[in-house]
């Protein structure tokens, strides 16, 4: 016991002997959650619109009133008949242009269709999606308004039938993304720097050389592991109470569950990211070589965890279910919002301590078969 | 000059050769990336699960529900009986969306009445909520002027509503009209990709001499410090370009990604930015003291920004004023500008000339904090 003690309080002295690395560690965590908290929002409002008017009637000017008050567009310049669109969409100026035919009030007056035109910049494909839902429906409602109109020339007077929907947010009532993002912070801060410092450290002591100084001691492997994946642990459980500190005081984000089963649960966590980094420290030679090994890992890790991209999107879903922090995102995500406990996500639980028993053990098998 | 700069990268050449594994995980990182872009994600929203609450079990109650089935945006994967049953679904997450339409829905329908229907939404993917709710309200909005031409309909006024919907919106996407994410994503890779490499394996370069104390032997050889940065650098970008190369062809091959931009504008600002990336991972190289600090240190200066703070994912747009402001400090916000406007667009560097000054300026101001640092640090 007194060995291990020994080993975390060296890692330790060495780890933070370089002052600038103990700010790193806890401000980084601060970094990225004013960053995904503030800097990431994926509404797409106050599109750059640019109109050409070809009809410059009462009912095209009305038309584009509409299109600017609906707030979803922003009616930016008008342009010149001869102007190239390409240009326009080259330079960004605008993303959407609206070309207005010339017979557009006459149609309209004499009840025939009345088409419009309208330009989509596609580069952005999840943009344009919904840029084309937003026009569509400021030009139904556009359409809407001028059939009412219809009607009451024609003296005709019925009840309107109408269906409006009553919607209810769940959980996030004003559909904020930081509450969305926050707590997937901590998941993301627990793997990348846990698992990079773990692989980090075990390999230095391998390229320095001062592993089999460590080796030569009576120290058992099995201590030495603990030694050094301690300190990473208590750092890890440091940086998931900064973030939940931080996200109630800087974003406040509702805590609806108990922070004591997800400090719990972040343990559980913890088991897969620092095996992880284990597993790695025994698998490189150098600090470069474990450093990529990490991304490798945890990159894609990330980007299926469901962390940015709802896992109901993607195409390929059963992978995700190999990705430990899908679990946890899971976890901090229904703690936090819903108020989720145990009886709820004892699957997601367990799937973590499989993933973390079992990458501990594969590990701590090489660590003993080749320690140097 | 030129002779010692190439014997420094030699020497490099010789350390990354020698690790074969970091040399094969810096290919071999771009390709998982492409296929996980590539073939797991989309930024689409579709297939949104949704449950149906149908208390009022009339032909047009059915009508609305299977306007949300065919839209293709949602699927409908339960009928429950009561509204209780939402709260259990919901949490569970077996559902994102519950439709609950109210007794005697039709019957007010055909009354002429206003109706409401009840839609409760799991709020805590913020973004696919929203786009969820304007697909709701696309679908309503059809299913109300559907109802009134029937009643028009019925009422007799056939010949008059000819014309409706009076307004008709042609809607043309240029640049992606199949609005295949790809075509978005993966020329934006391409920056992200770079930036990851080209500071990350340089940022480790300076440290490790100084970890294992070989940094010393290089300082009392007559290379000029600029000749060591210089030499440093170059096997990298090398890496950088060629990480480029792949997915520039496995993006067009593969992936389908249109080109219908100029190579050699592509090729000239990947050149530039990769002085970019490889300033910023020499710049913490003289800066940490080990190579832990030095990786700490490149992920949030360098690989965050390239993939929350460049535009690959979010708009730059909707970004508060003061992370907007940071953004300008962000090279690989340019350079995914100039890729997807030579990928998707076709455009030229006169188009681009902002970006090439500003992606310029960078290079060359990070390059000559590096040679002074560079200079303090071994005299």
């Amino acid at each position: 016991m007194n060995r291990i003690y020994y080993i975390i309080k060296k890692e330790y002295i060495q780890t933070f002997k370089d002052k600038r690395m103990v700010m790193l560690i806890f401000v980084a965590p601060i970094i990225q959650l004013l960053l995904l908290g503030y800097a990431v929002n994926m509404d797409i409002k106050h599109v750059s619109t640019a109109v050409i008017d070809r009809d410059r009637s009462f009912e095209s000017r009305d038309f584009i009133r509409d299109v600017s008050a609906s707030r979803y567009f922003d009616i930016v310049f008008y342009l010149k008949e001869n102007e190239d669109v390409h240009k326009i969409f080259q330079k960004q100026q605008a993303e959407m242009v609206i070309i207005i035919p010339p017979d557009f009030s006459r149609k309209l007056k004499r009840n025939e269709k009345s088409p419009v035109q309208v330009i989509v910049d596609g580069s952005d494909s999840n943009f344009a999606t919904i840029v084309v839902g937003n026009i569509t429906q400021v030009v139904r409602r556009f359409s809407e308004k001028y059939s009412t109109k219809m009607l009451e020339r024609m003296k005709y007077s019925i009840k309107i039938p109408r269906v409006n929907p009553q919607t209810r947010i769940w959980y996030n009532p004003e559909a904020k993304s930081s509450n969305f993002m926050v707590p997937g912070v901590i998941c993301m801060i627990l793997l990348v720097v846990t698992s990079l410092l773990t692989a980090m450290a075990i390999t230095r002591e391998r390229e320095i050389g001062t592993m089999e100084q460590l080796i030569v001691t009576p120290i058992k492997p099995i201590e030495l592991i603990l030694g050094k994946l301690i300190p990473f642990a208590l750092i890890g459980f440091c940086q998931v109470g900064l973030i939940v500190a931080a996200a109630q005081l800087i974003f406040g984000v509702p805590m609806k569950g108990s922070v004591l089963l997800l400090f719990a649960l972040s343990g559980l966590a913890l088991l897969t990211t620092l095996g992880l980094g284990l597993f790695i420290s025994t698998i490189s030679q150098t600090q470069q070589q474990a450093m990529m090994s990490t991304f490798m890992v945890i990159m894609p890790s990330i980007i299926l965890s469901g962390f940015f991209f709802p896992i109901t999107n993607m195409p390929a879903q059963i992978i995700t279910y190999f990705i430990p922090l899908r679990y946890f995102l899971h976890i901090i995500r229904s703690i936090f919002l819903k108020g989720s406990g145990l009886d709820i996500l004892w699957p997601d639980a367990l799937a973590l301590l499989v993933f973390g028993v079992a990458i501990i053990a594969l590990s701590v098998a090489r660590f003993k078969k080749r320690p140097g | 000059m030129t002779n010692r700069i190439l014997a420094i990268a030699k020497k490099e050449i010789i350390h990354i050769r020698r690790d074969t594994r970091t040399l094969m995980l810096a290919i071999g990182l771009p390709v998982i990336l492409l296929l996980i872009f590539g073939y797991a994600i989309t930024f689409d929203i579709k297939h949104i699960p949704i449950a149906v609450c149908d208390l009022d079990m009339s032909q047009k109650s059915r009508e609305l529900v299977s306007m949300f089935a065919y839209s293709g945006y949602f699927d409908v994967v339960d009928y429950i009986p009561s509204v209780n049953k939402a709260d259990a679904l919901l949490n569970s997450g077996k559902c994102k969306v519950v439709l609950v339409i109210p007794l005697n829905f039709s019957k007010m329908l055909y009354r002429g009445e206003k109706t409401s229907v009840q839609i409760l939404i799991d709020g805590v993917e913020a973004n696919t909520t929203s786009v969820a709710l304007g697909y709701i309200q696309g679908i309503m909005q059809m299913y109300s002027s559907k109802i009134l031409l029937d009643v028009l309909n019925k009422a007799g006024f056939s010949n008059q509503i000819k014309g409706m919907p009076p307004v008709d919106a042609k809607i043309r996407v240029w640049y992606n009209p199949e609005l295949r994410s790809q075509n978005y994503v993966i020329p934006g890779l391409i920056a992200v990709i770079m930036m990851i490499i080209t500071a990350m394996l340089t940022s480790l370069t300076i440290v490790r001499e100084k970890e294992r104390g070989t940094i010393e032997q290089l300082i009392i050889t007559p290379v000029k410090p600029y000749e060591i940065m210089l030499g440093k650098i170059l096997p990298y970008l090398l890496i950088g370009l060629f990480d480029m190369l792949i997915v520039f062809i496995v993006g067009i091959l593969v992936f389908k990604v249109p080109f219908i931009g100029n190579f050699i504008y592509l090729f000239i600002f990947a050149v530039i930015f990769a002085v970019c990336g490889l300033g910023i991972g020499l710049l913490i190289s003289t800066i940490a003291d080990s190579q832990t600090f030095a990786i700490q240190l490149t992920l949030i200066t360098s690989m965050l920004p390239a993939f929350l703070l460049s535009g690959f994912m979010i708009p730059i747009k909707n970004m508060p004023g003061i992370i907007q402001f940071v953004t300008y400090a962000i090279p690989a916000r340019y350079f995914i500008i100039v890729l997807r406007g030579i990928f998707l667009k076709g455009s030229n560097i006169f188009i681009l000339w902002k970006e090439f000054v500003f992606l310029s300026a960078l290079a060359f101001l990070l390059m000559a904090v590096c040679s002074k640092r560079f200079k303090k640090k071994l005299d």
